[in-house]
């Protein structure tokens, strides 16, 4: 994680956002939601090398930070592609931390809590597993006796019934019953009492900001191009306030999620799990209030399934609710707040941002 | 016992009892709202159905003149029968005949344009769709483009519609086209009648961001539409359209959905056991707060037309209102319900099936159509508020 690296994640983000911006059609939106993995897509990210950027190098990764990944990260949430990146790099990252290399494959990650008993047997469900159906292994955290393991699941062990969910992307509630896991390994450290729904939380702010931050840019174009009343729509102070309001959201958004990325490679389960409730709260506040204000900025059309914006906007509504809605950790962070008391509350907000 | 025969000797309470009585014993269990489809509708064979099942028992067209064939209710009994409609969880219909049609041609209409269409409408052997918005004329519907030139006997409409709700639906459109150039861009439109199977009408369905079909566009090429098809005066289309905008945003603001929102969002804080969590009661509270609120202000609105007023520009506050707490119950239902929010479909929630998806993509445009919320903002700064038009700003 050395400063050296931001010269890999610069060039790493601009042959992303090439790739997608070339493969990223309406065309293969419209596939994805038809269960048509992107395969040739898939591939063409690996040879770049981006499935294993967050990995440490000891495994074959490219080692870069989470907050060096930032930028690359929310292309996810800004480009749209249609395929598990953001897991599949999650996962090698956090399998990396345990000494482990990822298989080279799309990876789902589950972000519910599992038990595993003294046999080594993984039980318990999660409600909704993002790309399940369509990937080999499920990485999860299970909890024994003693300390959590870090899982690597089969999802032929699993019992997956599909769910439609308002991305239209492959999801299922997973289910195990005494599965035996690939790989077992002690968690690292920096996962905390809730496993791997702090950082899944983060990858949702960070994606959450990334298309905030796009649906900004279509709205501030269709609101200089689309002319009513003899004027551009843009020229109306109502219209211009609106805007206005989802660029503050929009940069809300990306403080919060750069903030619980710096927590992530902190490396400190606590403060990793206080950044991921901050920036799913703020991103997800951002994405109920972002869509509702894009949808009135495009109007009639933006509710129609030929325009592009409800790409972004069913995802947003689909990342805010997934990896602990803003209402859980909210309860969560102010529970904790409360149980440390009046006199860390200002220390805690000014100190732990580095 | 039911029948509502001369409504106008009940009192208010009898007459509420009656109808309560009779949607009791007739309206379909299985096509209620509930918990399930709390903001169900009616469209299609299913609606006309039943509408003729109301119209043989005698209830149909509340609001029309009993020399029409409607129930001529005072405007207070209007509105019980609505308030009847949503107690009974009967699904919405949207019948722009019987609402905004009828009572148009009722006003404006010749003798015969009443005598052809009003009993067709009531028997739904018409069914009618509303052509005003275009693609370059929706919030500014003034500047609209679809042109209908006369010919002999004929006007020649070309020209496009959209968002035509349930169109394909429908047998025939009221259309707002323009017969003329002036200076002030509301004159020179006219208010045409124009059955759907005419020659050169195509109809294409729009799929929304929710996968349904609920909007059309129609296109006219060439159509030839009877010169006896127009209503009122030729050019003063604007002001037949007009006349009744103000009862649409009063039916329009009804409080009914918002209503059945919060009946789901208590089932499912209940079932979902969070009645203990603060915050999430904190919001429910204040949505329930607000809902009350809002009731007697349409309450009190209403009853200022009951009492012999008209409509007037405050009633886009209703439409204001109304809309934007609808979003808000709609969220905190999808929220509350964590990662069920994110299904599509019919999700168990506790004890509770319900399709969260659907209700939540139903309220989306709500704050868009018949006059986006900014339009109707505009409204009440200077016509209720008389805030001076912005300088630049044409009106």
């Amino acid at each position: 994680m050395s400063r050296d690296n931001d010269d890999i994640a610069g060039p790493l983000g601009d042959q992303l956002a090439r790739l997608f911006a070339k493969t990223v059609t309406r065309e293969a939106l419209v596939a994805a939601e038809h269960n048509v993995f992107d395969a040739a897509l898939w591939n063409e990210i690996s040879e770049i090398g981006a499935a294993l950027a967050l990995a440490a190098e000891s495994v074959g990764g490219a080692g870069l930070a989470w907050a060096q990944a930032d930028g690359l990260l929310q292309l996810l949430g800004s480009q749209l592609p249609p395929v598990p990146l953001g897991e599949t790099m999650l996962a090698a990252w956090v399998l990396g931390l345990a000494g482990i290399e990822a298989p080279a494959a799309p990876l789902a990650v589950a972000g519910a809590l599992l038990q595993i008993d003294g046999d080594g047997c993984v039980s318990g469900d999660d409600a909704l597993v993002s790309w399940a159906p369509q990937a080999q292994v499920i990485v999860a955290v299970a909890q024994g006796a003693g300390a959590r393991q870090l899982v690597l699941l089969s999802t032929l062990d699993a019992e997956l019934t599909p769910q439609r969910t308002l991305d239209r992307l492959p999801a299922a509630r997973a289910r195990f019953r005494g599965a035996r896991p690939l790989q077992a390994v002690a968690a690292p450290a920096v996962l905390g009492e809730t496993g791997l729904l702090a950082p899944l939380a983060v990858l949702r702010a960070l994606q959450l900001a990334g298309s905030l931050s796009q649906v900004l840019a279509l709205c501030i174009d269709y609101a200089n191009t689309r002319s009513q009343f003899g004027k551009t729509i843009g020229k109306f102070q109502a219209i211009q306030h609106q805007i206005a309001e989802l660029a503050e959201l929009s940069a809300a958004a990306q403080v919060a999620a750069g903030y619980a990325a710096r927590q992530l490679d902190g490396g400190d389960a606590a403060a990793a799990e206080r950044g991921a409730a901050v920036a799913k709260i703020r991103a997800a506040a951002s994405a109920t209030r972002g869509a509702a204000i894009a949808h009135q900025v495009f109007g009639a059309i933006g509710t129609t399934d030929e325009h592009l914006l409800h790409y972004h906007t069913r995802r947003l509504w689909q990342w805010r609710d997934e990896a602990g809605s803003d209402g859980w950790w909210a309860e969560r962070l102010g529970r904790q707040a409360l149980a440390a008391g009046a006199a860390a509350l200002w220390t805690g907000i000014t100190a732990s941002a580095p | 016992m039911s029948e509502p025969a001369h409504p106008d000797r009940l009192s208010d309470e009898q007459f509420r009892e009656r109808f309560r009585a009779w949607l009791a014993a007739n309206y379909p269990a299985e096509l209620k709202q509930d918990s399930h489809r709390p903001f169900r509708r009616l469209r299609g064979d299913a609606a006309v159905a039943w509408l003729r099942r109301v119209r043989q028992a005698g209830w149909r067209a509340p609001a029309w003149p009993r020399e029409y064939g409607g129930m001529g209710l005072s405007f207070r009994k209007q509105l019980i029968y609505h308030e009847e409609l949503e107690h009974a969880g009967v699904a919405r219909i949207i019948d722009l005949g019987e609402t905004q049609l009828g009572p148009t041609l009722i006003q404006c209409g010749s003798e015969a344009q009443k005598a052809h269409y009003l009993p067709r409408i009531l028997s739904c052997e018409d069914v009618w769709c509303q052509g005003y918005s275009e693609p370059g004329a929706g919030s500014d519907l003034a500047s609209l483009r679809t042109s209908a030139v006369r010919e002999g006997e004929a006007f020649i409409v070309n020209g496009q519609k959209i968002w035509t709700t349930h169109a394909t639906d429908s047998t025939h459109i009221f259309t707002l086209v323009r017969t003329g150039k002036f200076a002030k861009k509301q004159q020179g439109i006219s208010f045409l009648l124009i059955d759907l199977a005419t020659p050169g009408i195509t109809v294409r369905p729009i799929v929304n961001l929710a996968g349904e079909d609920e909007f059309c566009e129609v296109f006219f090429d060439n159509v030839r539409v009877p010169a006896a098809q127009l209503v009122g005066e030729l050019d003063q289309g604007w002001t037949v359209a007009k006349a009744l905008l103000g009862y649409e945003r009063i039916w329009i603001g009804s409080p009914a959905l918002a209503g059945k929102a919060l009946e789901l969002a208590r089932t499912l804080v209940e079932e979902l056991a969070l009645t203990n969590d603060a915050g999430v009661m904190d919001r429910l509270a204040q949505l329930a707060a607000d809902l009350h609120d809002y009731r007697l202000l349409y309450a009190e609105i209403c009853d200022s037309i009951a009492d012999g007023g008209k409509p007037g520009p405050d009633v886009s506050m209703l439409k204001v209102y109304a809309s934007e707490l609808l979003h808000r119950l709609t969220e905190f239902n999808q929220e509350v319900a964590a990662e069920s929010g994110g299904i599509v479909g019919d999700a168990r929630i506790g004890g509770a099936l319900t399709d969260l998806h659907w209700q939540f993509m139903m309220a989306r445009p709500v704050t868009i159509f018949a006059g986006a919320n900014e339009i109707q903002r505009d409204i009440l700064a200077k016509t209720v508020l008389g805030l001076p038009a912005e300088a630049s700003a044409r009106n």
